[in-house]
């Protein structure tokens, strides 16, 4: 705790000493030199949103083959890791805040036809969202997971028909629901035989803020106290703490108590400070940019968390189907692939990189396999479905000879119990480590220190990084990053094979291989407030 | 000089230093940096992402279906036949014999709310061309040789008074007719070595050059484009435009044959906002 104490009042009948005056202005100026902490801060939560996509929902129920639902965690960073998987002291709480549910029905009040994509003569039945908490963890021949109801978003139909004021979208707030760290929730919508277009799912949470990973900050969760950089971070000196030097100097004793004097007045002093105030406090060292010259002019620090928890999912092979989806849905985006013949279906997603972060976590949900696939998962047995999934910086989007590197990347069959935390469900993907040396990182499984990611300004073409391991578990120890701190894209990469050798729609058209959930990559870590 | 923001008192040379002042200026002083209100932090609010995709979808034997979530007609048929337009500023689609389709596809429309205001940051499309989709990504521009993106970035919030009459909204942002080539994405790295530049390895039409035409990877940054408190926001991307092809009856998805056998592939759709610290 950063508050300071009045100690030092002026009691009535009792001669002012300096330290009546100085002693508290000096105690604020060693707050400003880079020790405002968020307790002391009025506003110290930093929201942050989920947002989950669907093009389309069948509006089945669950346990039917379509069915469907979405799971998701929202562990701790690794700077605060609890090895045993509880929450200890150290554990920031997260709380959310609301929840915000749209879908696209062509603003009429007729259901859409799930094959036509056009209003029907039928009026628009009532939607449901519900979020649960998950309280154990099935196997797949076991029944669905036992849950706790924890918020309900409705939309009546009467609301949406009424064509006014249709709620759509509509939003739950003031939730304040407090989220368990290591728990896995899940969302179900709930749209009686009517499918929804474009669904989207906003979650909103705050995270109290918190200290970017500078080698210190790392360091000491993760290395004992010995400083270690994040992987790919930049060099210590652009990347560190530039805190500010604020002072007061006391006046000698038994001098006078002067108002503008240089130094020692009174409000000399306060002004000092107040400025400091007034010119707004600064946290974090990079804007959208990180500058590869440190800049004598460039603002010092006064306040020591910068960052926001943020949790990013991206959704992939949303596929819009009317119903569940069989291996001939999809079966034309089956590519020739370098170690699979033709029997992968492909995805990925390009995210700016807006501003500057690092990477803490990454998980994969396999959102398409539903309770119903999972037990009747027919020819294509759950042992024969992999899922892989990659994450890596992008540098050089536009230009002709990109390059990568890779940030976390996990190769998964469906019954894998590696990283699993929701069984068939919901795995860690661990990122890039080496198994020849460095510091490890946090987390379900092995998996290396974050990730830094950041576009940079360059005057010479070269900008000096942290080392990076080269991949899971890489022989080689960390070496300079491949994009060569030049990134400016962040890559997310899926594959579903078929196993065993086939490809997805031989012989098994009538099998289910996905439902319209998808798959959800879950990219969670930290990133610089901003103006 | 004077102190303007963490005490209202203020000393000077020749006036009084009472004990009394001092005292009060010290406690506000106190007060004001054990809870700094969030005026005098120079950066309150939290980048946040919006990471949406699609991917298409396939019609097999027996399960027809016409249509191409999340890409839904754009204009609807009225009870006269009229067509009604779904997103103001989106140019309505007009066949070459001068009709307007009512049943024609091309506009992908996400909606949220936001319940504090929040400031859009950055709009990123990206379409990967590894297959050969059915859609065509450029048309004919306002010459005679160059060529315009058939896509279109609208953002767009419903009106505070009229939240379902779509023709008082208010249009935040608006991308159009812009030159696409500026967006085209080379090739990923083909060279020898490595040979997998990140894991999965993507498609190899993806590395060799075989790809039908480059990928789009279209990024508007630093919008910084304010959103009102409980805003109802209306994110689209859409391929509606005038034809002016030669082909009779060709409709802005460039195809006779319906909404539904027209997709853009495997679209990213990124929205980043940034929203206020709070208590």
């Amino acid at each position: 705790m950063s508050k300071i104490t009045n100690d030092k009042k002026l009691p009535l009948g009792v001669g002012i000493e300096p330290s009546h005056v100085a002693g508290n202005l000096s105690a604020v100026a060693t707050q400003l030199s880079g020790n405002i902490t968020f307790d002391q801060r009025q506003q110290p939560e930093s929201p942050f949103s989920v947002s989950w996509f669907y093009s389309q929902t069948n509006g089945a129920a669950i346990g039917t083959s379509a069915g469907e639902s979405l799971h998701f965690t929202l562990p701790p960073l690794q700077d605060e890791w609890n090895a045993k998987l509880v929450s200890d002291e150290n554990t920031k709480s997260i709380t959310l805040d609301s929840i915000s549910f749209s879908f696209d029905l062509m603003n009429q009040s007729k259901m859409l036809g799930s094959s036509t994509g056009l209003p029907t003569a039928t009026d628009m039945n009532g939607v449901s969202l519900y979020l649960y908490k998950l309280t154990n963890d099935p196997g797949t021949a076991d029944a669905p997971p036992e849950k706790l109801l924890m918020a309900e978003v409705v939309i009546t139909g009467e609301e949406i028909v009424g064509g006014f004021n249709t709620r759509n979208p509509t939003i739950l707030r003031d939730l304040g629901i407090s989220v368990d760290r290591f728990a896995v929730y899940e969302w179900h919508i709930d749209s009686t035989s009517a499918p929804l277009f474009s669904v989207l799912i906003r979650a909103n949470f705050s995270h109290p803020v918190v200290q970017r990973d500078t080698a210190a900050v790392l360091g000491d969760a993760l290395n004992g106290g010995t400083p270690v950089d994040a992987q790919n971070a930049p060099a210590t000196a652009l990347y560190s703490k530039d805190n500010d030097t604020v002072a007061i100097t006391a006046p000698a004793a038994d001098t006078l108590i002067q108002a503008d004097a240089a130094v020692t007045g009174v409000q000399t002093q306060i002004e000092t400070l107040d400025t400091k105030f007034r010119n707004k406090l600064v946290g974090g060292r990079a804007g959208r940019y990180q500058a590869d010259t440190s800049f004598a002019t460039d603002r010092k620090e006064q306040i020591l968390e910068d960052s926001s928890y943020f949790c990013w999912c991206v959704n992939l092979m949303k596929v819009g189907n009317d119903g569940i989806i069989t291996g001939g849905n999809v079966s034309k985006w089956q590519v020739g692939y370098p170690n699979a013949g033709g029997n992968t279906l492909w995805d990925r997603a390009l995210i700016p990189i807006a501003y500057p972060g690092t990477i803490h976590h990454v998980f994969v949900e396999a959102a398409g396999i539903n309770d119903y696939i999972r037990k009747n998962p027919g020819t294509i047995a759950l042992s024969s479905r992999v899922v892989e999934v990659g994450v890596g910086l992008y540098r050089g989007v536009r230009i002709s000879s990109p390059t990568y590197q890779q940030v976390a990347h996990t190769s998964v069959a469906l019954d894998s119990s590696t990283g699993n935390i929701l069984k068939n469900r919901l795995w860690s993907v661990p990122l890039v480590y080496s198994a020849a040396g460095g510091v490890g990182g946090n987390g379900y499984v092995t998996q290396g220190r974050p990730v830094y990611f950041g576009r940079q300004l360059t005057y010479d073409g070269t900008v000096a990084r942290a080392n990076i391991a080269g991949s899971v578990g890489a022989s080689l120890p960390e070496a300079a990053p491949a994009t060569g701190g030049l990134e400016n894209y962040i890559e997310v990469r899926l594959t579903y094979t078929r196993g065993t050798g086939a490809s997805w729609d031989t012989g098994v058209a009538t099998d289910l291989i996905l439902s319209n959930a998808g798959f959800n990559v879950y990219i969670i870590g930290k990133m610089g407030l901003k103006e | 000089m004077s102190t303007r923001k963490i005490t209202t008192e203020q000393f000077s040379d020749g006036s009084t230093i009472d004990g009394s002042r001092i005292a009060r200026a010290v406690t506000d002083i106190v007060e004001y940096n054990n809870a700094v209100p969030i005026d005098a932090v120079a950066k309150p609010r939290a980048p946040q992402f919006m990471i949406l995709g699609a991917y298409p979808q396939q019609v097999v034997a027996g399960a027809p279906i016409t249509t191409s979530s999340p890409w839904v007609n754009y204009n609807l048929a009225d009870a006269a036949g009229n067509p009604v337009f779904r997103a103001k500023g989106i140019a309505a689609s007009e066949t070459s014999a001068g009709t307007y389709p009512t049943t024609d596809g091309g506009m992908w429309t996400v909606s949220t709310l936001f319940d504090r205001p929040v400031i859009i940051d950055s709009v990123a499309v990206h379409i990967d061309s590894w297959e050969a989709w059915p859609i065509e990504l450029t048309g004919p521009g306002g010459g005679a040789l160059d060529k315009a993106s058939l896509l279109q970035i609208l953002i767009d919030t419903d009106s505070l008074y009229a939240p379902e009459d779509r023709t008082v909204n208010s249009k935040e942002l608006h991308y159009r007719q812009f030159d696409p080539t500026v967006w085209h994405a080379q090739d990923l790295n083909n060279a020898a070595a490595p040979t997998v530049d990140m894991q999965p390895a993507p498609p190899t039409k993806l590395k060799d050059g075989s790809a039908v035409e480059p990928s789009y990877v279209i990024e508007r940054k630093g919008l910084n484009l304010p959103i009102h408190q409980f805003a109802r926001v209306r994110f689209r991307l859409a391929f509606a435009r005038k034809d002016t092809s030669a082909v009779a009856g060709t409709k802005s998805w460039e195809s006779d044959n319906g909404s539904n056998t027209m997709h853009p592939g495997q679209p990213t759709f990124v929205i980043v906002y940034r929203e206020q610290l709070r208590e």
